[in-house]
């Protein structure tokens, strides 16, 4: 939650910061110009004004230069005999019909090369939008951070706890690692907003083409590319929190084209469609993060130790009234972040493995409990959504050393309960070592994310 | 189709000449280049004015000419016109098309001797 009101603040921040930028350098012609050449004129060059799709500075440019002509043909016209109006009608009718001028003028400023510059220059400017949005952003999201601590601790505390009873809880990932590639995310889809509208702006700019049909082009390709690109070739930790603020990156630099392109001209996409769409791209990580939450109600009870027992013992119960052989475990190599875990366990006392057969690891996945019993590490308990380990791995007993090497594969579940279990002479199968938890990730795009298994 | 028309059927096309033509002589504004342009040709040649600063900018954007700013004394900044080599080089060719273009044309309308 605290991602997407730190995207939002910095979406903000950013169309204001925009909008400060292009105020400036406007009416760089004084309207006092031709001020004896009356309202005839003024209209006329207006409704050129009206129909060109070009820059404000060549459009401010021809304007001024239509206005000079203006001056000297009604003095040219005047001097022949005619009164002034007579005078401004035929030269407004020398230049012909506004419209049909605007749209010559229209053409005459593209060209091939033209084009090939402003293709040239957006990709330049959107490289540089996006190395100024990163920076920005990441400021922003630091000075964000910490506001939001300092508010979270102090002012808003009691509307937090009080809050905390009714919202649904998004703690479906407590590796930091996740949260981490989120926040980069959103910095990154800060910075694709950023990159949008100064590639359009110079597009534009340097094209003379519509700055609508400059968006939209921008809007299809940027926004498609980025896509392709977010989707199918970066490669990351992903999380269902990071996935989809990584999916707003292309979606951000689609609309930071399509709103550059539209607040200038009015014709690009309705305001309607452009606020569904806003709204939607926001709200879609809300949704799908809750969605997610699918366990998240089921640890909201209070510690019951009869309860605590038996969640424990339908996964399998301790051997010998919560107290473990003699068997220790030995580091030898636990990635934490990967996929693979290496764990090598030493028998101490052989002797206290012989009453069991069957001996084998299973690997549970985790969910976070705050009220977990105390033979579980970090406050974690076996998912009670899922009725069997998600592997099973025999163990053999080798030189007094029982031997585990996981691999995980590409599954989303990041945590990881994994015990020693065995089968004792009455057949009852227990737990012979204390659980370990273990932290994996998802080392991939979001596409292989999304078609992985749950 | 009256002779106005006929003649701006003619004229169709050659602006970009005409205006190549007199800036071969000197940097000009729009207005004067339109009354250069009727000037030489006695009144016979008057751009629309209309098409005249739409091929202008086309010009410019070729490359074949390159506009520079300059203060005016009886109004807003002036835009001057300035031929490039590439204009030079695109005006030799104009001229070189057009001198084969109108006597094809002067053969093509020339009256058969019927002596």
């Amino acid at each position: 939650m605290l991602d997407l009101l730190l995207l939002l603040t910095l979406l903000a921040i950013a169309i204001w910061v925009d909008s400060r930028i292009q105020r400036h350098g406007r009416g760089a012609i004084p309207r006092s110009a031709g001020a004896d050449l009356g309202p005839e004129a003024h209209e006329y060059l207006s409704r050129v004004d009206a129909g060109l799709e070009l820059p404000a500075r060549d459009r401010e440019e021809i304007r001024s230069e239509l206005l000079d002509h203006l001056i000297d043909s009604v003095a040219a016209i005047e001097a022949e005999g005619l009164d002034q109006e007579r005078a401004t009608r035929e030269a407004l009718a020398r230049l012909g019909n506004p419209g049909e001028l605007a749209r010559a003028m229209n053409r005459a400023h593209r060209s091939t090369r033209r084009l090939l510059a402003g293709a040239g220059g957006g990709v330049f400017e959107a490289g540089v939008g996006a190395v100024v949005g990163i920076v920005f952003g990441w400021i922003l999201a630091l000075l964000c951070v910490v506001v939001a601590a300092i508010l979270l601790t102090t002012i808003l505390r009691p509307v937090t706890d009080l809050a905390a009873g009714f919202l649904p809880a998004f703690d479906t990932d407590p590796n930091a690692t996740g949260a981490n590639t989120a926040l980069f995310a959103g910095v990154c889809a800060f910075a694709a907003w950023m990159a949008a509208r100064r590639a359009v702006r110079t597009s534009h700019r340097l094209s003379r083409w519509s700055i609508g049909t400059v968006g939209r082009w921008w809007a299809l390709v940027g926004g498609g590319g980025l896509a392709l690109l977010v989707v199918f070739v970066v490669r990351g930790q992903q999380t269902w929190l990071a996935v989809p603020v990584e999916l707003l990156i292309p979606v951000a630099f689609a609309f930071g084209a399509l709103f550059k392109a539209h607040k200038t001209f009015s014709y690009a996409v309705p305001h309607s469609v452009l606020a569904i769409g806003a709204i939607g791209a926001l709200v879609l990580p809300v949704v799908l993060l809750m969605g997610t939450s699918t366990s998240a109600g089921s640890y909201t009870y209070s510690y019951d130790s009869t309860e605590q027992e038996r969640a424990w013992d339908s996964v399998a119960p301790a051997w010998g009234q919560r107290t473990y052989p003699g068997i220790v475990t030995t580091d030898t190599g636990v990635m934490l972040g990967s996929p693979v875990f290496d764990m090598t366990y030493t028998v101490e006392d052989p002797a206290t493995l012989a009453g069991f057969h069957d001996l084998r690891f299973e690997t549970w996945r985790a969910v976070h409990y705050a009220g977990a019993p105390a033979i579980a590490q970090e406050a974690m308990v076996p998912d009670p959504a899922y009725a069997a380990p998600y592997v099973t791995q025999p163990a053999l007993v080798q030189d007094g050393r029982i031997r585990l090497h996981l691999d995980l594969g590409r599954v989303r579940t990041t945590s990881w309960l994994v015990f020693l279990t065995g089968v004792a002479a009455d057949g009852q199968r227990y737990r012979l070592i204390r659980p370990e938890h273990y932290v994996s990730t998802f080392d991939g795009t979001v596409w292989e994310w999304l078609t992985a298994g749950s | 189709m009256g002779i106005g028309q006929i003649r701006g059927q003619l004229l169709k096309g050659t602006t970009p000449l005409l205006v190549l033509r007199v800036l071969s002589d000197g940097e000009l504004y729009g207005y004067e280049i339109a009354q250069r342009v009727r000037e030489r040709s006695g009144g016979a040649f008057a751009p629309s004015e209309g098409s005249l600063y739409p091929a202008l900018h086309n010009l410019e954007a070729a490359g074949a000419l390159v506009a520079t700013w300059r203060k005016s004394d009886r109004g807003p900044r002036r835009r001057y016109y300035r031929l490039t080599e590439v204009g030079k080089g695109m005006l030799a060719e104009h001229e070189s098309a057009w001198a084969s273009f109108s006597a094809a044309m002067k053969q093509a309308m020339a009256r058969p001797d019927r002596a």
